[in-house]
């Protein structure tokens, strides 16, 4: 059994919320297990001279943690190499949903914000970055989802919490777009290949739930005049 | 009905049953649009650089505009076919306000009913450019601003002219 | 974003009595806190002026003490680009750096913490890390950081030392404050002064001043910013008001 008594395919408990941030074009906010997770999405802008492409924009992710956003000690205030190379997963992944040539010249920038953090930060930030990027009223040709799967006491599981990727011998975060291609793809651990075949079709059968999370998510939003706050709801 | 990027074949926004456009959508410069920008930089005797809020600034050629401009100033302007920014004047005086592009017909209505109403409630002048800019001129700024954020709100629902009206109108004119 | 002059401020508020948002010069924004809502820290809150909202936790460590027979409180705010197109990624820029140390300095002054009580042996102690982030910026960082802040502090959880070893799972049962800390802040457009700027009111501002009290209504934290100038009158009506908003602050923080 895991340690919190989910099926082997089970996910923890996930809400998403869009619209919450005033300044961000575009935001989401997402409580999955207890990763607390805020995305606020900028542009599309002019990009600068320096950095810019002539027949696209360029997306820029920057994934962050607060200092206190670990279990253990104070975090570190500048982006650590974990950061910088979730910042990079996320981008070359977000990069294949945004229809970057509708804009070219132009600059996307996801900013990610992990308030608290339990395990599957990288894939919960990913899927809240759909939202926030369909909130900001940029040009997607799908959604996309994500989940991180891993082998515990021998066997694949998917979502990973903070105690079994701690005591597991795998953490798979994978992201797909609706139709199946392969977005991000990080493997630390042993598995077999059977594993990994098995880890990736039931990460695949898990597409509707976030398809309905995030119509969920918007219509909320559209529900009624009122205002999402974020103090409400965190 | 919510529909998703991706839900049907060239679907790229978030689509609301019953509203042909869709719910958000960052605004896209075309030409023939009016639009609203704000003056950035200048080179010299050749061009004002006016930024429009998208992903791309229109360059004002300083020989067809035959107005003088200085940074900082907010100008109207149409979106020439190679992308220029032609037929410029300055809005003076007003106090400019940034909205969803996809809201800006409901706050100006069908034949520009609702934001006729705006102006009558709130007793100022507006106006508004294509790429989701609103200016108000004189009167109640600040109840126009409040009536453009609860249209903004209300922009994906039926009989907002009515609730506008029955809201913020003077009692007695009821 | 909204954006108007300085002149069409000054002229609405001559005409009207009231600034562009439609609050009189002496009115607070909705102000809402919530405290306790990030379970990796030892104390955190949330906390809303208008549409700035500020996040605030705070982690518990052991150190070496910087100052002889006081624990360590380091307070840091930082400018999140995911609150405002302006802010950027990147080392800490002026704006940054005054925030946090006028943040800093309230709680300091004050003694809102008893970090004698804090110290452990003569060369080792507590040390508390009290970051703010802001998600969203509409003007006054400074009252919506103290108000989160102290939100955190009044959950405040101290994970007990023995053994050399910081048990995160067990806390001291005590409590270590000792004061409460209210924080108004001002600016002036002009000839008016006005309460709870927000973000195109600041921009405008000439010379703006935060005043920060203590619960015996001590002044423990004076800062003026800008390049214009107060009077003395802008200053004692400043005070009065900071006076005048205890309460309402303090319900808020409690309840």
């Amino acid at each position: 059994m895991r340690t919190d008594n989910r099926a082997d395919d089970e996910l923890r408990n996930i809400k998403l919320e869009v619209g919450i941030l005033n300044n961000a074009t575009g935001s989401a906010y997402i409580e999955w297990g207890k990763n607390k997770i805020l995305v606020g999405v900028y542009g599309p802008e002019e990009a600068p001279p320096a950095i810019e492409i002539q027949d696209k924009a360029i997306l820029k992710v920057e994934y962050r943690m607060t200092t206190f956003s670990s279990l253990e000690e104070h975090g570190k205030y500048t982006p650590n190499r974990r950061a910088i190379e979730i910042s990079k997963v996320l981008r070359e992944a977000l990069s294949n949903l945004v229809l970057l040539d509708k804009y070219p010249g132009g600059i996307i920038e996801i900013n990610i914000l992990v308030l608290q953090a339990e395990g599957g930060t990288r894939v919960a930030s990913f899927v809240a970055s759909v939202a926030a990027l369909i909130d900001a009223g940029i040009a997607l040709r799908d959604i996309g989802y994500g989940i991180s799967a891993g082998k515990v006491n021998g066997r694949i599981v998917l979502d990973l919490s903070k105690e079994e990727d701690n005591l597991g011998q795998g953490d798979i975060p994978i992201c797909m777009s609706r139709t199946g291609e392969i977005l991000l793809l990080q493997l630390d651990g042993k598995i077999s290949r059977e594993e990994f075949e098995k880890a990736l079709n039931m990460i695949r059968d898990k597409k509707d739930v976030f398809v309905n999370l995030i119509r969920e998510a918007f219509y909320k939003k559209y529900r009624g005049p009122i205002d999402n706050d974020l103090v409400d709801i965190i | 009905m919510i529909t998703l990027p991706g839900d049907k074949k060239d679907q790229y926004y978030l689509m609301i049953d019953g509203i042909e456009n869709p719910i958000e959508y960052a605004y896209i410069p075309k030409p023939g649009d009016i639009v609203v920008g704000r003056v950035i930089a200048e080179k010299k005797n050749v061009a004002y650089i006016i930024d429009i809020f998208s992903y791309y600034a229109l360059s004002a050629m300083i020989k067809t505009i035959n107005i003088e401009l200085k940074i900082g100033d907010f100008v109207l302007g149409t979106i020439s076919q190679n992308d220029n920014l032609e037929d410029i004047r300055v809005i003076k005086n007003a106090l400019i306000y940034r909205v969803p592009t996809s809201k800006l017909s409901r706050i100006v209505g069908t034949k520009g009913q609702m934001i006729k109403l705006i102006g009558q409630l709130s007793k100022s002048k507006l106006g508004v450019g294509r790429n989701g800019v609103v200016w108000i001129e004189g009167g109640e700024i600040s109840k126009a601003i409040n009536i453009i954020d609860d249209i903004v709100r209300r922009a994906h629902m039926k009989d907002v002219l009515d609730y506008i009206k029955s809201k913020y109108g003077d009692k007695d004119e009821n | 974003m909204m954006y108007y002059s300085k002149d069409l401020f000054l002229k609405y508020y001559h005409e009207y009595g009231l600034r562009l948002d439609g609050r009189k010069w002496d009115e607070y924004r909705k102000i809402a806190i919530k405290k306790d809502i990030i379970s990796t820290a030892e104390g955190s809150a949330i906390a809303k002026i208008g549409k700035t909202i500020v996040i605030a936790g705070i982690k518990v460590e052991i150190g070496e003490l910087f100052e002889q027979n006081k624990a360590n409180l380091i307070v840091n705010v930082d400018l999140s680009p995911i609150a405002h197109e302006s802010f950027i990624s990147g080392p800490p820029d002026e704006r940054s750096i005054e925030i946090s140390r006028v943040v800093d300095r309230g709680f300091r002054s004050a003694e809102v913490l008893d970090l004698e009580a804090l110290v452990l042996e003569p060369n080792k102690g507590y040390t508390l890390f009290l970051d703010m982030y802001i998600l969203d910026y509409d003007g006054n960082a400074i009252d919506t950081c103290y108000l989160a802040g102290m939100g955190a502090l009044l959950n405040l959880k101290i994970p007990v030392y023995e053994n050399n070893i910081l048990d995160r799972s067990k806390y001291l049962d005590k409590s270590f404050l000792k004061n409460t800390v209210y924080s108004n802040t001002f600016v002036k457009i002009g000839d008016e002064l006005i309460l709870d700027p927000n973000y195109m009111e600041s921009e405008l501002a000439d010379a703006s001043i935060s005043i920060v009290l203590d619960r015996d209504r001590n002044l423990v934290s004076i800062q003026k910013s800008g390049n214009g100038q107060l009077t003395r009158d802008d200053i004692n009506k400043a005070i009065d008001i900071s006076i005048n908003n205890i309460d309402k602050i303090d319900r808020l923080l409690i309840g």
